[in-house]
């Protein structure tokens, strides 16, 4: 064994060399990284939900349903009051964990107890993440277990359901017996209010890097759903029967350049579409002159009726809630009064079910979105166009009892949505105006874009041009930030039919075509069905199911006044 | 890249200190195993010119650098042959005390060495009755391997016995001198047997025992970082990712590693994770790296190479301990010991690491989001131990067994939008047992990995997804051996072996409990013609159930020897990955960035029950020479083309039609979630053609100093011709290997007690192709991110004493802090320091 010299004298070198390096070297946490492509700060609300009804249904063990919370911003609410196609976060609260000691059936049959007795049950939940923002929480309970947030036709109650929300359960109780009432939903603010809004608007929040906790929120769901979600599939006013409409002639348009037979729009509208002033002197003939001036769309209840069967059967994915219509069942559109009239006539009452045309992305050779479903202005534009998304744009329908403007304004119309309401479809009006708005600030109104601010009268006896509508009537409705003449964003528009209790059925939806993976529409006869995935497609609720908007043959009037920018363009 | 003004600062001091402690000491010797053999070589000379004292003391100066028995031996023989027959049997006792296959035959040495000094002294008595003592006369060849003579046979020691070289040859009754190079630089990974680096097959690389203690280094994968073509990637404080050839990953799959021939391939997970591994750095005697494909011979997951710890042998080197402390209270310990009674040796080893995070996810303080452990400042703690026997059974048999145990918690980052996971608790064990013989080789092991696991972090109402998996592995494998002589200068190296693996893989995020059988059978055969010219060819093929198809992975080289010590090589061969339980079976609900909505990513699709991920393959061809000619460097170039296609990668999200409602399964009833897109594994359309290569140099100018210097190229060039439009759209651009990596360093020991080492590595830039959350879209998608270049500069400062039992020790990495990230989610990585204190004994 080698013994060599040791230089002991340097061992405190190297303990200092240590220590230099060991002070310089401390690295602390890094607890100031907040990245945020990983987990930015993010606001939660948190609280309980309430469910007063009856004793769930269950099968094979579990109780069937959830307890469904949907969060909308409040500057967009859903319809009636707004235009959000889709809540910004949800979460569904499987019954099962609300209902911890009800007896369930382990069957495999759906088993709900005779005994409606009602019952309380309450669970707690959170959703996250959100945007700092004021917020709205529906609420109901899918009975049924039919929810399926991404898919238009199973994300919204049905008749049966239990209804609720973050409401005001006080101005609920005293409305109970009011069919048109509308919940007061009660505000959710999530971050910290920023000042500089306008009194009476709803103020950006700020979540800060702390996150932020909107907590105890209490939502209650104990009003049963009483309607069907108002299901239909249009047609043109002028058909004669119920039969399959004819598209055996390819018909080219902007928005279907190479002439696919099933998205030939089953209305079109000049984007300069003209219509009568209204008469000063309505009578009969004037209405009914009136009337005509408009293009109209005739919404029929359920799905065509060689769907019907399909629609319901438990072996499609469908199973939709059509019940025959009066005598043999209590199917059918409710029209009702709804208490006011529409913004620009007062004279003219305004009905359920609403109606509006809500402009779809531009997809002319439908390969993004070959169902149409997408709408312009939400997120999912963008994976179809490959663009940002753009405006929102809305034109509103007038809704006729019995297929007459003057039978609306004269009357009687139903007050309640009772069988004496049902129809086996309703009329719409379709007005030439459109409002744009901008998908981040829908609260501070829309652009009224119509091609003309006069026309003639539907009083042969009034000459000259008269105002279309009442602007004193129309500057007062919160939607409308301001009225411009303009010809109308061409493009293909879905059609939303809306009850006030929030349920609404849009066509086109899922039902009425095949997404990419599912292959494309073979049609066989009544019923068609995807190539890839086996299902069946009912057709009455497909791209066809449109208004086009489409260009005008005498381009004068949109030169004079072409499309605002802020219909095109954010 | 950042470098701070104070980093220099404190660079600088130490670097100041470390010159002038090398500057006041004096080199004292080379890389250990070069000086070792070259005092080997110099004294084996010394002795047969007979200079027996100078050739002993360097024969004990070999021994002291790196004990070898052979050398005891050979040093026991020496006195023999120079008549100190007492120092000779001190040393033949030595030699025996390390159980030797060849004990007998020692032993009868010994006897008769035993013999002959009782002789002697009796004839010294009868002497000293009638003359003057007489000097010790030299041993006689003529007593080679007789048996004791009797007292009268005694031969008359002359009066003056003249100082000529002993009779005999050197099969005396001392034997034969062991006269191999023990002391040359060996590998068994690149073809399951004992060679040269110059005899194998593919490029390779080792990282000696010194390497490792000079390094400082306490985590084990970052002992590779030096070697060329190498991908070292620290995603967390307890998370390093190796590589080989590029195509680096989070959770890493596609080198295989070995410990002593064992897999530790986490199965559930096509991964290693290297905390769980029940040794440390002081229990492993050397690491061999094979770059290239190795399917040939290991079978699946040895994609682009194999790196092999060979850990210290039962029975060898001495017991000792050894503790660190360092940077945000990171520790390391670890204590072990050994021995040997007769046939039987064996060792143990235990250890406790701690790494902490160097940063989080969030930071604290947060309402809007829950964690899945506390305070987030761990990032790995294990404590492990590991004990090993082997017992000699007859002269060519060693039957081993030993089995090893770390447990602890572990933080990583996963897969795709999967980027913090914890587990919080894991337990790793593996049984091993094994037989060698002259002609058989069998092995079989039990690997035993359970674990909980959950996100580490995620928003209120959102589920961490908690999780509990368990892996059994069984693995066996039986190999026959021959090396035969064909016919002159014609020698033939045959191997032929079988194997199997059992897998049971339960884990939450699976479908189901999923166990599968896998075969293997593969050959290899070298045939050397000549000290030139050796061709080498493999073949195995493996069965893989979940693809339900054989995999075939042959290999083909030719090697010539220009010199002996150095070698052209030219290789081409295959391998294949497959996929990992966590591809083939997952069932996992990724949250969405909406509460009640998820993308369930699967392996088998609800909707396409047929579908299955083919394996990832690659085709290589490689050129290499290497060079160990000279004592003062070795050259190592290798140039390669890689072929790679089918990698495997999470697919694009699949959105849930109304077709899928009947397999679709609807809401989970559990967690609520609501099944709005399917996701899960594809295969790439695209393939890669990589060219690289990997330029190194070794060398020791003088003794004590030791300087290396590589460069690695990897150039990879994308080949989109079998991919469609659709498939285009999707492609994010991935540069995720650096085109340029350099790695240089210098390690210095001296004779007064201090050593040093300084690594440098330069890594150049990379864009990583990940799948993430967009917030904004509310959806699940690939995105492109961009990872600067960096640098990194380490050192070690350490001194020995109390004659080199004890030591001293301060560790730097990323001495100038140089804040970096080396992958685009991977926490910060910025100075480290730590203390160390050694004792062995």
């Amino acid at each position: 064994m080698n013994h060599h010299r040791r230089p002991t004298s340097l061992l405190p070198l190297v303990l200092l060399a240590a220590t230099a390096m060991a002070a310089c070297g401390d690295v602390p946490i890094d607890d100031t990284r907040n990245d945020a492509r990983l987990f930015p700060a993010r606001g939660v609300i948190r609280g309980t939900v309430t469910y007063i009804g009856p004793r769930p249904c269950s099968r094979n063990g579990h109780i069937v349903g959830n307890a469904v919370v949907l969060v909308f911003d409040r500057r967009n609410p859903p319809p009636p009051a707004g235009i959000a196609t889709a809540a910004v976060n949800f979460v569904a609260v499987p019954g099962d964990a609300l209902f911890v000691n009800e007896p369930r059936s382990v069957g495999p049959t759906l088993f709900c107890p005779s005994d409606t007795t009602p019952i309380t049950a309450s669970v707690p939940f959170a959703i996250a993440p959100l945007q700092g923002g004021s917020y709205q929480l529906s609420a109901f309970y899918d009975r049924r277990g039919r929810f399926w947030p991404t898919f238009k036709f199973r994300n919204l109650p049905e008749a049966g359901d239990i209804g609720g929300g973050f409401i005001d359960l006080e101005d609920a109780r005293k409305n109970a017996g009011n069919p048109s009432y509308q919940p007061l939903y009660l505000p959710v603010n999530v971050g910290t209010p920023q000042g500089g809004a306008a009194a009476g608007s709803i103020p950006d929040f700020i979540v800060d890097k702390s996150g932020y906790v909107a907590d105890n929120i209490p939502v209650t769901v104990a009003s049963i759903v009483p309607f069907t979600r108002p299901y239909f599939h249009p047609r043109k006013n002028d058909a004669t029967n119920e039969g399959p409409e004819d598209v055996s002639q390819a018909v080219l348009s902007p928005a279907n350049p190479t002439g696919d037979k099933l998205a030939v729009p089953i209305i079109a509208m000049t984007q300069d579409a003209q219509i009568l002033a209204p008469p000063k002197a309505p009578t009969a003939a004037t209405l009914t002159s009136y009337q005509k001036s408009f293009l109209s769309v005739k919404m029929v209840w359920g799905m065509a009726p060689a769907e019907t069967s399909t629609a319901t059967s438990p072996e499609d994915p469908f199973g939709l809630q059509l019940t025959p219509l009066p005598p043999k069942g209590n199917g059918g559109l409710l029209v009702f009064a709804r208490g006011v009239s529409i913004a620009e006539n007062p004279s003219v009452p305004d009905l359920w079910p609403q109606v509006a045309f809500v402009k779809l992305a531009d997809d002319p050779l439908r390969r993004g979105d070959p169902q149409s479903l997408v709408i312009q202005g939400t997120p999912e534009e963008s994976a179809v166009t490959g663009k940002p998304p753009g405006p929102v744009v809305i034109i509103q329908g007038i809704t006729l009892l019995d297929d007459s403007l003057a039978k609306t304004i004269v009357g009687p119309v139903p007050t309640l949505p009772t069988s004496a309401a049902l129809r086996d479809h309703v009329t719409v009006l379709v007005k030439p105006a459109a409002l744009c708005f901008d998908p981040r600030r829908i609260d501070v109104g829309g652009l009224l874009v119509t091609p003309h601010l006069t026309g003639q009268s539907a009083d042969a006896n009034e000459v000259g041009q008269q105002p279309l509508f009442n602007a004193a009537a129309l500057a007062k409705v919160p939607s409308v930030r301001d009225v411009v003449q303009g010809c109308l964003p061409k493009g293909r528009y879905a059609m939303t039919m809306v009850y006030p209790t929030g349920q609404a059925w849009t066509v086109p939806n899922e039902i009425g075509g095949c997404a990419p993976s599912e292959g494309v529409v073979k049609p066989d006869g009544d019923i068609s069905a995807c190539s890839a995935k086996l299902r069946h497609v009912l057709l009455s609720q497909g791209a066809r199911a449109v208004l086009e908007v489409i260009d005008t043959q005498d381009p004068a009037t949109c030169n004079a006044h072409p499309v605002p920018d802020v219909c095109t363009k954010l | 890249m950042r470098v701070q003004p104070r980093a220099i600062l404190c660079a600088l001091l130490a670097v100041v200190v470390a010159l002038v402690l090398v500057l006041h000491t004096t080199p004292a010797s080379a890389d250990a195993r070069t000086e070792a053999r070259s005092h080997f070589k110099k004294g084996m000379d010394e002795i047969t010119a007979g200079k027996y004292d100078d050739g002993i003391a360097e024969l004990q100066k070999a021994y002291q650098l790196l004990p070898h028995p052979n050398v005891l031996y050979n040093i026991a023989r020496a006195y023999a042959e120079a008549g100190d027959l007492e120092e000779a049997i001190t040393y033949f006792h030595k030699y025996l005390e390390g159980n030797p296959p060849d004990k007998e035959e020692a032993s009868q040495i010994l006897k008769n060495l035993e013999a002959r000094i009782k002789r002697q002294q009796q004839a010294a008595r009868e002497a000293g009755q009638s003359q003057t003592p007489t000097p010790t006369p030299p041993v006689a060849a003529a007593d080679a391997g007789a048996p004791p003579p009797d007292a009268g046979a005694v031969l008359s020691p002359p009066i003056t016995p003249p100082p000529t070289k002993p009779e005999g040859g050197p099969s005396g009754d001392i034997g034969a001198a062991r006269t191999e190079d023990v002391f040359a630089e060996s590998i068994v990974t690149a073809s399951k047997g004992t060679q040269s680096p110059v005899d194998a097959a593919n490029s390779t690389s080792i990282i000696t025992e010194q390497d490792i203690r000079l390094s400082g280094i306490i985590k084990i994968p970052e002992l590779l970082r030096r070697l060329a073509g190498v991908d070292i990637m620290e995603v967390t404080g307890g998370q390093t990712e190796v590589s080989i050839r590029g195509f680096n990953q989070r959770l890493s799959n596609k080198t295989l590693v070995l410990v002593d021939g064992r897999s530790v391939y986490v199965d559930l997970l096509g991964a290693t994770i290297w905390q769980a591994l029940s040794i440390g750095v002081e229990d492993i005697q050397r690491i061999e790296v094979v770059r290239g494909p190795g399917s040939a011979l290991y079978g699946a997951d040895a994609f682009n190479g194999v790196i092999n710890i060979i850990t210290k042998k039962p029975g060898e080197g001495k017991n000792g301990i050894s503790g660190g402390y360092g940077t945000q209270a990171a520790t390391h310990g670890s204590l072990w010991a050994s021995g040997r009674e007769k046939e039987f040796a064996w060792r143990l080893a235990a250890g406790y690491d701690y790494l902490p995070r160097w940063s989080r996810e969030v930071p604290n303080g947060r309402a809007d989001i829950r964690t899945g452990i506390g305070d987030q400042v761990e990032s790995s703690r294990t404590v492990r131990i590991d004990v090993r026997g082997t017992r000699e059974i007859g002269k060519a048999a060693t039957f081993g067994i030993g089995a090893g145990l770390a447990q602890g918690s572990l933080e990583v980052l996963g897969i795709g939008p999967l980027n913090d996971i914890v587990l919080p608790r894991f337990v790793s064990t593996d049984v091993t047992t094994y037989l060698n013989a002259e002609h058989f080789d069998a092995r079989i092991f039990w690997n035993r990995l359970r674990a909980d696991n959950s996100l580490n972090v995620n928003y209120i109402g959102q589920s961490v997804l908690p999780a509990r998996a368990e892996e059994n592995i069984i693995d066996g494998e039986l190999v026959y051996k021959a090396k035969t002589d064909l016919a002159k200068d014609l020698g033939n190296d045959l191997r032929v072996g079988a194997a199997y693996r059992y897998k049971d893989v339960n884990w939450t995020y699976l479908d189901q409990r999923r166990i599968e059988h896998h075969y293997g059978l593969f050959v290899h055969d070298e045939l050397k013609i000549g000290a030139i010219l050796a061709l080498v060819a493999d073949y195995r093929v493996d069965w893989v159930p979940y693809l339900e198809t054989f995999q075939q992975s042959p290999r083909g080289a030719v090697i010539i020897h220009p010199t002996k010590q150095s070698a052209i090589r030219a290789s081409i061969s295959s391998a294949f990955r497959k996929p990992t339980f966590l591809e083939s079976y997952l069932a996992l609900p990724i949250q969405l960035p909406v509460t009640g909505a998820a993308q369930i990513s699967e392996g088998v699709r609800r909707e396409d029950r047929g579908f299955i991920v083919n394996a990832e393959r690659i085709l290589s061809a490689e050129l290499g020479y290497l060079s160990q000619d000279s004592e003062y460097f070795v050259i190592d170039a290798s140039f390669f083309y890689n072929r790679i296609s089918s990698l495997i990668q999470l697919s694009e999200n699949r959105p849930v039609t109304v077709g899928d409602f009947a397999a679709a399964g609807g809401q989970d009833p559990q967690t609520g979630l609501y099944p709005v897109g399917l996701g899960g594994w594809e295969n790439q359309c695209q393939a890669y053609n990589v060219y690289g290569g990997e330029a190194g140099l070794r060398t020791f100018p003088i003794e004590g100093l030791d300087i290396y210097g590589n460069y690695t190229l990897n150039t990879s060039q994308q080949d989109n011709s079998s991919c469609t439009a659709e498939q285009l759209s999707r492609i994010v651009a991935d540069q995720r290997t650096p085109v340029h990596k350099v790695n240089a360093g210098v390690q210095l020991r001296t004779k007064a007690g201090i050593d040093g080492s300084i690594d440098f590595h330069y890594i150049g830039s990379q864009v990583w192709a990940e799948q993430v959350t967009n917030f904004v879209r509310q959806s699940i998608e690939q995105q492109r991110f961009d990872v600067s270049d960096y640098t990194l500069l380490d050192g070690r400062l350490g001194y020995r004493f109390l004659g080199n039992q004890a030591e001293l020790s301060v560790n730097g990495f990323n001495i100038l802090d140089v804040r970096h990230r080396e992958h685009p989610f991977g926490q910060l990585v910025g100075r480290r320091v730590m203390l160390m204190a050694t004792y062995r004994f």
